[in-house]
């Protein structure tokens, strides 16, 4: 009971932080505002969000930054149910009964399950969160530079996970990233590496990449297309499900929760899996699965608590050991790297009070995203209609004026601009983003604590297969990467088959 | 004769050939990177400590299994022709489906959109924010296709004040005032 007495102590200093609970809620409302436009992702919400955290208190920050991660995976929803477009990838599932609902007449029944299905499955995921997080930092305190090193290319090793359409454009990605990771001082001798005499080499940052890929190049990608806006027809009417109506999604709730927080803990699999494992689960026990994809409401529970269930444990490796398991929390590490604070088991140790006041504040941030959903439903259609060369003009503006805030650096903006740019082609010629940055978050990690625990085995590389925890890593780490490469093989196999 | 004269015709072309040989021109200008990578890396110094492997010995690595994967990118174009684009977010049948609505592809905007914001961020250190953003801002949404003049003036002067009230006056950033009025 030592998590809900921390838990109680978080939500006392929660109380005692009214600028927190303001960005809390200002993050949530702008999450909903980013989920609901088409084309633009929690991932790009809270990466041009990063730099308003500058000069903020930690909560403060983490709270802005949660909010909009809890408040875009929800309000992907709310596009997918009445037009059909995913506002985030991870309503792709939703889309498909929740439109089929709106066909109905039933828009309002979906949007409304919808927000109590994110509600729970979010605020569960936290609870997960909250008494699984000291038991995992503990078990991380023990660990010495070669079960750092392991973590490390355990962490590496989800790039294999989130490479997208083609495994060998994601190691290359990710190997690219490794690559930029070299330049700057070498950890150990201090030797400038690849800064062909440029002070501000010495020291890259991630932050302008991460900006640079997910928000720069996201705004390049939809100046293509022409400036359409989304009309909304549907009829939204009563937006809270009936009691009756609502006992009877409990169970899929609870069970697409649980798997959605399963989901989030392993690295690389995101909401978009977690929504699309819980709708499958829940057909397979549905006794009418002939009913899904014709506007089965219980779809619309599965997902969206499926979704939302995954916010927490997505948390999990990235605030105890250090492991940013998808793109959205490799941003929010960044954030926390801003404030001066090192993600893993040190920052339950030595920061244990905030952690606690920011989880308080994430459920907090639940709360929020339902009064906020519930509320905003019916004005949220004018919104999507927002004309699409507003947004990005706005958003490209946003990312230069945050990239200097950061560092009060032009030589920031560039690189941000640069990798806006690459960001953009490697968009358009199928590499995607996130080993990039996995890459130059691990990369670091990965070498120096390599080499520091060469030199503390006089030389010996004895240490990767010697020491039990380090050998577990490793071998998590070959399965991760040989998994999606092996999968790849046979289905490559099973195709020409098929073929011949 | 009619195409050459249309700029987004040309540019799509242009992009278009280039996009069908991505694989060949990111595999080798990746391989020439590489090797470069593994040139310099020779040059570091060893450190202080005996048994370390030195400040070239991940670089190398790195730039190593780079070139490997680079081939293997090659070897695929030409043996299985250019893989498809991951337009696909989700991989799935139903995703399909589920497309954001599109019109035809505009290669230019983009073009404009870069050539643009790389003036912008050129034009912040000279002239400063206050100057240079809401121009931008104007300039790139007629571009884009909102057209509509007081509106767009109202949007750009609004968004340039309202981050300037944040960054400068909330957040105590300064936001570059440019050479121009030293």
């Amino acid at each position: 009971m030592l998590g809900m007495d921390l838990l109680a102590q978080g939500a006392a200093n929660l109380a005692a932080h009214p600028q927190a609970i303001l960005f809390a809620v200002v993050g949530t409302a702008f999450g909903i505002v980013i989920g609901a436009l088409p084309g633009l992702t929690a991932t790009m919400g809270v990466a041009i969000m990063l730099p308003f955290t500058f000069g903020m208190e930690p909560v403060s920050a983490l709270l802005l930054l949660a909010g909009i991660h809890f408040g875009g995976v929800y309000a992907g929803s709310i596009t997918a149910i009445l037009l059909r477009i995913p506002g985030t990838p991870a309503a792709a599932a939703t889309a498909i009964d929740g439109y089929a609902l709106t066909k109905k007449g039933q828009a309002g029944l979906a949007l409304g399950t919808a927000t109590f299905s994110s509600f729970i499955g979010g605020t569960i995921s936290i609870l997960a969160l909250i008494f699984l997080s000291p038991v995992l930092a503990g078990w991380a305190l023990k660990f010495s530079a070669a079960e750092s090193f392991a973590l490390a290319c355990f962490g590496l090793s989800i790039i294999a996970s989130v490479a997208g359409e083609s495994l060998l454009k994601g190691l290359i990605a990710g190997m690219v990233g490794l690559l930029v990771s070299t330049i700057g001082l070498d950890p150990m001798g201090g030797f400038p590496r690849f800064t062909g005499g440029m002070d501000e080499l010495m020291d890259v940052k991630f932050i302008p990449v991460m900006i640079g890929l997910f928000a720069a190049a996201e705004a390049f990608k939809s100046m293509e297309k022409s400036d359409l806006t989304a009309r909304v027809k549907a009829t939204i009417g009563r937006v809270i499900p009936p009691w009756s109506v609502f006992k009877g999604l409990i169970l899929t709730i609870l069970r697409s929760s649980g798997l959605g927080v399963i989901v989030g803990i392993i690295p690389g699999a995101g909401a978009d899996i977690a929504a699309f494992v819980a709708y499958n689960e829940t057909k397979r026990f549905s006794k009418t699965p002939e009913n899904f994809g014709k506007g089965e409401l219980k779809a619309v529970a599965a997902c969206e608590s499926g979704a939302n269930g995954c916010t927490g444990g997505d948390l999990l490796p990235m605030l105890t050991l250090g492991i940013p398991g998808d793109a959205v929390t490799a941003v929010m590490m960044g954030a926390l790297i801003l404030q001066g604070l090192q993600p893993g088991p040190l920052l339950f140790k030595e920061h244990g009070d905030m952690i606690y006041t920011v989880f308080a504040g994430m459920l907090f941030c639940y709360v929020m995203m339902l009064i906020l959903g519930l509320a905003s439903l019916r004005i949220i259609g004018r919104v999507i209609q927002m004309p699409q060369s507003i947004l990005t003009v706005g958003i490209l503006v946003l990312s230069v004026v945050g990239t200097y805030a950061i560092g009060n650096s032009m030589f920031d903006v560039g690189v941000m601009l640069l990798s806006g740019v690459i960001g953009y082609f490697m968009q358009k010629w199928g590499y995607p983003a996130s080993p990039v940055v996995l890459a130059l978050i691990m990369g670091p990690i990965a070498e120096s604590n390599y080499r520091r625990a060469l030199s503390m085995s006089n030389g010996s590389i004895d240490f990767l297969y010697t020491r039990p925890i380090t050998v577990v890593l490793l071998l998590l780490a070959i399965v991760t990467l040989a998994a999606p490469i092996v999968g790849g093989i046979i289905k490559h196999r099973r195709r020409r088959l098929a073929a011949a | 004769m009619a195409e050459s004269r249309d700029p987004a015709a040309q540019d799509n072309g242009i992009l278009a050939r280039i996009g069908r040989r991505s694989d060949v021109v990111v595999g080798v200008l990746l391989i020439l990177i590489a090797l470069a990578t593994i040139v310099e890396s020779r040059s570091f110094p060893t450190t202080a400590v005996a048994t370390d492997i030195g400040a070239g010995a991940f670089p190398t690595a790195f730039a190593g299994i780079l070139i490997v994967l680079c081939v293997l990118l090659i070897f695929n174009h030409f043996s299985h022709g250019a893989l498809p684009d991951a337009t696909d977010p989700i991989g799935t049948e139903e995703s399909e489906a589920l497309a954001e609505p599109t019109g035809p592809i505009n290669y230019l905007n983009p073009v404009l959109g870069v050539l643009l914001t790389v003036a912008y961020v050129a034009a912040i250190s000279w002239a400063g924010y206050l100057v240079t953003t809401p121009i931008f801002m104007f300039v790139l949404m007629q571009v884009l296709g909102f057209r509509r003049v007081v509106p767009g003036l109202v949007i750009a002067l609004g968004v340039t004040f309202g981050l300037y009230l944040i960054f400068d006056v909330g957040m105590s950033v300064a936001l570059p005032t440019g050479t121009l009025f030293d």
